[in-house]
């Protein structure tokens, strides 16, 4: 039973629970929607992982556990496997928080309705917008100097510029979390919903077209609270030319070097019918050379005869690049428009139809301010337990609900002989084999849960589980506080979804 | 109606209690935000409908807040969408104006349009539009000519001296004959758009309303840059004399052909740097004359020494029928006769001291919200109130 009160202790009502699977419910408003309930996760999904068959992995476990959550330790002999035994975890105030008179209401809401927000210009082309708050932003095709050493640090030396074509780009973000931004290339303007979008393979972007900005979010010209929401065009601005404008690094290659894998091997597959990518799978050497002239022929000719023998993430990049530097604006736009009109089982393409179906449902109906959604109440909650207790092991818990998990796992495997680069990729690559979701998870809690937890700081992954496919990762962070910090924000971006 | 929703910890959340007819005397609480979205999320159709009241009152407060169903494709330049309006842009373009060049009381059944090819320069649309339920149509349209794309809310706007265009740039809304001609468009933010754009291109056009074209000769007719209305020629200008005054507000068919001729022969990249006319700041530049009057003549007559129209007794007499004083036009005394004579210039004069001549420059921002006020007139009378959401919220805080 979930106990609803108001405020002032007045009136209390009683709403049922209910419970199904693990997963815990509650009806709101019966009266006046009877059919509607709406259902809590993410705590009691969460000790799934701690426990094997219904039963605590181990004694240490369960204590943690205890500690952790002592409203609900007192249940500590539930059974996860049966129904209708799940513990209260949370006492749902029902507030009257504050009243004004209606009519004062209405005429805010006339006057927010009819004036016009201080910059309401959009940026070049926004060419859709989804009533949960999407903008689909297009934008020309343009040219971008990168630097060849990809990463920003400084102890690469010299650096090595070029220029390639970015074709057209569609940008998708939510102006309540912009940092949602993915983007999409095409080798012509939306036209309609069948128009096909190769997602952005470039560094620092996840397989379906995410961008990862990482610590960047944390630096004070991104600090949301500062910036409008309803200034799309500052937005757009800001988190667009933040990632184009390079300081990119190598954290997600092996997130997004099948992706990149494929495109080469698709290029070689009929140089009749693909000329422009068999261009790109056969580059003139003297024509790169041209285009980066600081680039030693020895080393351009290593990278573009071993690149996708060695599969070192930068030679990759560095191929990609210099190769399609030396391609036209339109020969870029021929090599995207081929690439669109080929297809293979791991080549990632999408319709605007299908990344429209992917942003409605990534966030069902919100049109209220994300920010300040239930599940950032809940997550904060939970991390809130957290951040009070000083065990590691359990700050690091993984969190699991149905699309998302959250490890920390151990970057001290350095102490085994291992770099945190070669782990990563191990776990990485563990990952892209899976088969699914169980898969995954069994392959954590036998490989990351069993470790040292001691040891477990510096490196945290975020997996979401989209049809069974990896979508999500982010890596890594430097410290406990780091790690709940970026937890809250993280939960606090993600909208409802129920 | 009453919705209660939930405030979970201590954050302060959202609203909503009574929902009532008795807006006035209703009081409204605070509620959840996420909870009521994600209920009405998962309504069906009908209570959703029931609801759409409430939710649109509420999503108001959100800067997020749009509409309830997606835009649809929108083509290239929109710059604007909030819950009532949509403003788009589009680059200089020749455009095909079928016009039958005499008022619709002598348009004969089989009367064949002239058809003219005109350069257009750059082009703002400001379009009103109106929802029932999730569906929205296109209530009213703004077209402005720009000199370049607009990038700045504070840049400047020009009137269209196009027909069915009145002076503030608003449409004379089209008469349809059948409702596919209104169904025809997508129910969306880019069915709006595209009935917008149709609405002032392709729904033909008359000489019912030719103001912004006389008001545009008027503004530009000394203008050398100016060259549509240099190259008319001077018996047509001579025979529409009537046109030209500061007031005149119509302007036949055949000048409407001449300018129209004049126009088609400028170089399309030509258009946009052409001098274009300023937008009036009401829907008629004639109601701009005529406040500017009624503010403004008695402190003119004082300030410049001038005789009224009715500087004696024997200017006016009464009329018995209408029992009022009517000022005589054959009043022969010296002070009369001397206005008389000079009422022409005394009105430029008189408008010139009021402001309102020349045209002054029109802002993109200005214009904006010139056809907020006209949309809803009542917005502010309604209930009135001076304080914004956020102050309006901290003082009932403060006070309990």
């Amino acid at each position: 039973m979930v106990y609803i009160s108001t405020l002032d202790h007045k009136t209390y009502n009683q709403y049922d629970i209910n419970f199904s699977s693990k997963t815990i419910s509650y009806e709101i408003e019966k009266l006046m929607f009877p059919s509607y309930s709406r259902h809590i996760k993410c705590i009691v999904d969460s000790y799934d992982v701690m426990l094997q068959n219904g039963k605590w992995a181990s004694d240490s476990d369960h204590q943690n556990f205890n500690s952790q959550f002592p409203i609900i330790s007192k249940y500590n002999n539930f059974n996860f496997s049966s129904q209708n035994n799940f513990p209260i975890i949370y006492d749902l105030n029902l507030t009257q928080t504050m009243s004004v008179p209606t009519k004062l209401l209405y005429s805010e809401s006339n006057s927010k309705n009819n004036t016009i927000p201080s910059n309401p210009l959009y940026p070049i082309a926004v060419r859709y917008i989804s009533s949960n708050g999407y903008y689909f932003i297009e934008r020309p095709p343009f040219q971008l100097e990168i630097d060849l050493n990809i990463t920003s640090i400084s102890n690469y030396g010299k650096p090595h510029f070029t220029k390639i074509w970015i074709p057209w780009t569609l940008s998708v973000f939510n102006p309540q979390n912009p940092s949602s931004l993915s983007i999409y290339f095409s080798h012509s303007s939306l036209t309609s919903e069948d128009s096909q979008y190769v997602p952005c393979f470039l560094p620092n972007s996840h397989a379906p077209g995410n961008i990862c900005f990482g610590p960047t979010l944390m630096s004070p010209e991104f600090q949301l609270s500062n910036i409008s929401s309803s200034d799309i065009k500052y937005l757009y601005s800001l988190f667009f030319n933040e990632y184009l404008n390079g300081g990119w690094n190598l954290d997600l290659t092996p997130n997004i070097l099948p992706h990149i894998t494929n495109i080469y091997n698709l290029s070689k597959s009929d140089p009749k019918k693909y000329p422009m990518m068999d261009a790109y799978a056969n580059p003139s050497q003297d024509k790169i050379k041209q285009k980066c002239s600081t680039l030693s022929s020895k080393t351009i000719s290593r990278i573009l005869s071993e690149a996708f023998l060695s599969y070192t993430s930068k030679d990759v990049f560095r191929y990609m690049f210099l190769t399609m530097s030396t391609f036209t604006l339109q020969e870029t736009l021929d090599f995207y428009n081929e690439l669109t009109t080929t297809s293979s089982g791991t080549h990632r393409l999408f319709s605007f139809k299908n990344i429209l179906e992917r942003f409605n449902k990534e966030s069902p109906h919100s049109f209220y301010n994300t920010y300040r959604n239930s599940r950032s109440l809940i997550s904060s909650h939970f991390i809130r337990y957290d951040s009070q207790n000083s065990t590691s092991y359990v700050n690091y818990t993984p969190i699991i609900d149905s699309s998302i998990i959250v490890i920390g796992a151990a970057q001290s495997l350095k102490k085994y002989g291992q770099s945190y680069e070669t782990f990563r990729d191990r776990l990485f690559n563990k990952i892209f084999s899976a088969k699914n979701y169980h898969d995954i998870l069994s392959y954590i809690k036998s490989n990351i849960l069993s470790k040292d937890y001691s040891y477990s700081e510096n490196l945290i992954f975020i997996y979401s589980m989209d049809d069974n496919s990896i979508s999500h990762v982010e890596t890594p962070l430097s410290s406990q506080d780091f790690y709940v910090e970026f937890l809250q924000n993280y939960f606090s971006q993600q909208i409802v979804t129920l | 109606m009453t919705i209660t929703i939930v405030n979970f910890d201590s954050h302060i959340s959202f609203h909503v209690q009574h929902f009532s007819e008795d807006v006035k005397n209703s009081y409204t609480t605070f509620v959840e935000p996420s909870l009521y979205s994600s209920v009405i999320a998962d309504c069906d159709k009908e209570k959703a409908n029931t609801l759409a009241p409430l939710t649109s009152l509420l999503s108001s407060f959100s800067s997020a807040s749009l509409s309830h169903t997606d835009t649809g494709i929108m083509p290239p330049g929109v710059l604007h969408v909030s819950k009532n309006f949509v403003v788009f842009e589009r680059p200089p373009s020749y455009q095909n104006i079928f016009i039958i060049p005499k008022v619709v009381s002598d348009i004969s059944n089989n009367e064949e349009p002239i058809l003219y090819r005109l350069p257009i320069p750059w082009q703002l649309y400001i379009v009103q539009y109106s929802s029932t339920s999730d569906e929205y149509y296109t209530a009213n349209v703004r077209m402005h000519f720009m000199s370049s794309s607009l990038v700045d809310v504070n840049q400047n706007i020009y009137m269209a001296p196009l027909t069915n265009l009145y002076t503030s740039g608003e449409l004379c809304r089209p008469m349809y004959s059948s409702m596919d001609d209104i169904d025809r468009y997508p129910k969306n933010i880019s069915g709006v758009i595209n009935a917008a754009y149709d609405w002032i291109w392709n729904s033909g056009a008359n000489v019912d309303l030719t103001a912004s074209i006389v008001n545009s000769f008027n503004q530009l007719k000394d203008d050398p840059q100016n060259t549509i209305l240099q190259n008319i020629s001077p018996i047509s200008l001579a025979k529409n004399s009537y046109s030209f005054n500061i007031d005149s507000y119509y302007c036949s068919g055949s000048l409407v052909n001449d300018i129209y001729s004049s126009w088609e022969k400028i170089p399309l990249d030509q258009v946009s740097l052409l001098r274009w006319p300023n937008n009036s700041i009401n829907r008629q530049f004639i109601d701009d004359l005529r406040i500017a009057r009624e503010e403004h003549y008695d402190s003119y007559i004082r300030d410049n020494n001038i005789y009224s129209p009715d500087c004696c007794d024997e200017c006016s007499y009464y009329d018995e029928d209408n029992e009022e004083y009517i000022n005589s036009d054959e009043c022969e005394c010296s002070c009369h006769n001397s206005n008389a004579s000079e009422s022409s210039s005394h009105s430029v004069d008189f408008y010139q001291y009021a402001g309102v001549w020349p045209v002054k420059d029109m802002k993109y921002i200005d214009s904006f919200q010139n056809f907020i006020k006209e949309s809803y007139p009542f917005q502010n009378s309604l209930f009135q109130s001076n304080v914004g959401y956020t102050s309006m919220i901290d003082s009932i805080i403060l006070s309990t």
